[in-house]
């Protein structure tokens, strides 16, 4: 009996918690600027609008929602490049959002570069697409379901006499289990993908690619505004990117925006 | 008082500006033999109060000061003015050769003290002729056959400023004639020396009028420069310049006689020529002088695709007219195109080369245009000199219509497809804003939600084992109670088999077992039967097999009780009813 005071105890304060953690005077400050953003958009004043956004990132906050939004007073100021640098990260909170993509594509329609992806393995593509459905923090309690679910069923497997409830209980609860770490493995390397600002977006209009991190060496090639790369390694202030074609070479780090 | 003070002075300075004092000294001629005489002359273009010559000691001197005035009215288009000379002159007589300069003079004017410049003078020791006067000519001819004119007297030659040089280096050749005589005329359009080796680049010279006087070797001699030419060494070496000849007319002495022609034959004259150090840096493109570089440009904050103006400016002596190329590196986001160039010359040997680039930044930014190296060979050091302009800094704001956008991109129908469309609505319903970088499964939270999950289930398997124990010892329990109970049901049954009274201990049993199933199944003993008992007992599930044994026992007994089935064993027939019960017992609680 003492024991299960114990945990009721320590479950309450980790209630407790979270209610703690849900309202803040900072949240309805972003909220209420958030709401501003959205007026100045409708009413097309679409540079207040993103004074109001990039205002609510300023204080670290963020939602797909809110980059959505920002990607789109962007685009509506011709600023295509800034626009894709928000959807993109839009994206990477919300990847299976329609509109996101939608407008992420249109964006891209008015970028120079046209640079061929080299496809990658389906294998990789589909668990990426299984990886990309959900957000960290809602594969965080579908994982939280998942071992729940496993537990209950190797709970009846032990409990139950019946021999065709042991079996299904067995099998479900390894399938169960199997899913639990699944889609923990899915929540960290979502989690890493997003702070790991492993892409990035060029900024600047046009941009001479250097074969070495040094100002004198030779150009590679040029790229334009908007165009997404890789980050692969860094030297000072220099960045090594990738573009889809998987062509390497060197800018200044100023250059790109991460997402 | 202090301010009246300022008003007049600035009043007088006005006044004084209008005519400002010109004060100058000159001797003529200021180049002479011994014996003769020369006219030094002061003048100025006020009327000085107070006029102090220099003290002279080389010179004897014949006259002087005389003091003279002269007023010049002219009208340009309307215009009157007028200037005046006040003018001092002395009269002096060379006595011994030599080269003196005379101290300059001084002038006082409105309480100021003005100088004017010192005067050089060569005095040479000169021959016994006095030059052309008292010379015949046409004896001359005559004596020395066609020429017939002294050598001495009158010759070409070919003077150069300087006869060891550098490639590149700028050479002043100026063709002169010396003469003692009076020249009639001079044939311009003789054929010139042969400057082979060299870059010529002919010097404007203006027609002879006057000549002259020079000391030469000791005698005076009228000279004028018939052509000059700047020459500009291309190969290394010792060159030759091969002799040259000048037609020319002397003058005749008397009214009958006519003007003598003569063919002046110039001397040969060398010069060396050295090639210039090895270690030239990359951005030394032939440039030999002394130069400096300026550069200017026209704006630094401008919008892209709108040209800039960048001027580079050459100036000083030197090849000038060699220099074409100048290394211009702009950012590779900027376009150059070639430069106007422009060159102007002071005089002869210096002058300025303007290059004028037009940029055009293509993208939005900000850039730095690099200093531009000029790299001269400096003759006087012999060293390769680099100078540098400054370098600039330049804003580009975003054009008007950016080309990065234009049509020159490549765009596929598709994208057209997309281009023509508009982008989504924003999202409006309320979102929650979360923190950045605030996910769940990082939180301390889950980790311990999850080692929740999996903590419950070990304990839940943990509570299962205990309970498995304490169900096992509570069926232990259960089937003692049962027997217990079984036993006391058939405790009459048991003294009556003592007794050995067997049809009362049949009926006992009979009894004790409807009592027991009317008990436990909850129906009356007049409706029990074996039929309802049956029925009920199957209901809870009894397996038939046991209500087999209870009717065996029922049977067994009934068929007793009326005499039958004597053979059967009492102990037997009471072990298997106390069995039977507790089993029942067991499962029907």
């Amino acid at each position: 009996m003492k024991r299960w005071k114990h945990i009721i105890g320590l479950v309450l304060f980790m209630g407790f918690f979270i209610a703690n953690g849900s309202r803040t005077t900072a949240q309805t400050v972003t909220d209420s600027l958030f709401s501003r953003g959205n007026n100045w958009y409708h009413n097309k004043q679409y540079e207040k609008a993103v004074a109001c956004y990039e205002r609510v990132v300023a204080l670290g906050y963020e939602s797909a929602d809110l980059y959505y939004n920002l990607g789109n007073a962007y685009y509506k100021q011709k600023q295509f490049a800034l626009a894709i640098l928000h959807y993109e990260k839009a994206l990477l909170l919300k990847p299976g959002d329609q509109d996101i993509r939608l407008n992420l594509s249109l964006a891209n329609a008015h970028i120079v570069d046209r640079i061929d992806n080299i496809p990658e393995f389906f294998l990789k593509r589909w668990i990426k697409g299984i990886q990309n459905t959900f957000s960290p923090n809602q594969w965080a309690p579908l994982c939280l379901v998942f071992l729940v679910l496993a537990a209950l069923s190797f709970s009846a497997y032990f409990a139950a006499r019946n021999l065709m409830v042991k079996k299904s209980g067995f099998i479900s609860g390894v399938f169960l289990l199997f899913f639990a770490l699944l889609s923990l493995y899915f929540m960290y390397s979502r989690i890493h993908d997003i702070r790991d600002h492993e892409s990035a977006i060029i900024l600047t209009p046009v941009i001479n690619v250097r074969s070495s991190p040094d100002e004198q060496s030779t150009n590679v090639f040029v790229l334009h505004e908007g165009l997404k790369v890789v980050v692969t390694d860094s030297v000072q202030n220099w960045k090594e990117i990738r573009i889809a074609n998987g062509n390497k070479g060197w800018v200044p780090g100023h250059v790109l925006g991460a997402i | 008082m202090y301010r009246i003070q300022i008003i007049i002075l600035l009043f007088i300075s006005g006044c004084v500006h209008a005519q400002t004092v010109q004060f100058t000294a000159e001797a003529a001629p200021n180049v002479l033999e011994v014996g003769e005489q020369f006219t030094l002359t002061y003048s100025s273009n006020q009327a000085y109060e107070e006029f102090t010559p220099p003290e002279i000691h080389d010179f004897d001197l014949l006259g002087g000061p005389m003091e003279g005035h002269s007023q010049n009215f002219s009208s340009v288009n309307g215009k009157v003015t007028t200037s005046s000379s006040y003018q001092y002159s002395y009269f002096y007589r060379a006595t011994k050769e030599g080269k003196f300069t005379i101290p300059s003079a001084t002038l006082k004017f409105k309480n100021k003290i003005y100088k004017s410049n010192v005067v050089n003078i060569e005095v040479v020791k000169g021959s016994q002729q006095r030059p052309s006067h008292s010379q015949n000519v046409s004896d001359q001819v005559q004596d020395n056959g066609s020429s017939g004119i002294n050598p001495d007297d009158l010759f070409v030659r070919l003077v150069l400023d300087k006869k060891q040089v550098f490639i590149g280096e700028q050479i002043l050749a100026t063709v002169k004639i010396f003469t003692k005589l009076r020249l009639a005329g001079i044939n311009y359009s003789f054929k010139g020396p042969d400057y082979t080796g060299f870059f010529i680049d002919p010097i404007e010279t203006p027609a002879l009028r006057t000549l002259q006087r020079e000391a030469q070797g000791g005698d005076i001699y009228y000279t004028g420069v018939v052509r000059r030419v700047m020459l500009i060494p291309q190969k290394a070496g010792d060159i030759t310049i091969q002799p040259f000849d000048v037609d020319v007319a002397v003058e005749r002495t008397s009214v009958f006689d006519l003007d003598v022609p003569a063919r002046l034959l110039s001397k040969p004259v060398k010069i060396s020529v050295k090639s210039l150090p090895e270690n030239a840096p990359v951005t030394f493109k032939g440039a030999v002088g002394k130069f400096s570089i300026a550069s200017s440009l026209n704006n630094t904050n401008i919008k892209a695709n709108e040209p800039l103006t960048y001027k580079l400016t050459i100036r000083g002596t030197g090849n000038l007219k060699l220099i074409n190329e100048i290394v211009v590196n702009v950012p590779d986001e900027m376009e150059i195109y070639d430069p106007v160039i422009n060159t102007r010359f002071d005089n002869a040997l210096t002058g300025s080369k303007t290059f004028e680039y037009m940029i055009v930044p293509k993208t939005a930014g900000s850039f730095n245009l690099p200093a531009v190296a000029f790299t001269f060979f400096d003759v006087e050091s012999g060293q390769y000199k680099t100078i540098q302009t400054q370098s600039y800094q330049i804003h580009v704001a975003k054009g008007e219509n950016d080309s990065v956008f234009d049509a020159s991109s490549p765009v596929n129908k598709e994208d057209v497809k997309l281009l023509s469309r508009d982008i989504q609505y924003i999202k409006t319903n309320s979102v929650r804003l979360s923190r950045k970088d605030s996910f769940f499964g990082c939180t301390p939270l889950f980790y311990f939600a999850c080692l929740m999950v999996i903590f419950l289930f070990v304990l839940f398997l943990l509570m299962r084992k205990r309970l498995i124990r304490q169900q096992s010892d509570v069926a232990g329990l259960r089937l003692r109670k049962a027997d217990k109970y079984a036993r006391k049901r058939l405790k009459s049954c048991e003294a009556l088999l003592k007794q050995g009274n067997d049809s009362a201990f049949y009926e006992e049993m009979l009894g004790a077992f409807w009592d027991y199933l009317s008990h436990k199944l909850n129906i009356p003993v007049s409706a029990l039967s074996k039929e309802s008992a049956g029925i009920a007992l199957k209901n809870r599930n009894i397996n038939q097999e046991l209500i087999d044994q209870l009717f065996d026992v029922t049977n067994i007994c009934e068929m007793a009780r009326y005499g039958h089935g004597g053979g059967v064993e009492k102990q037997q027939l009471y072990r298997n009813a106390i069995a039977v019960i507790t089993l029942l017992h067991q499962k029907l609680r």
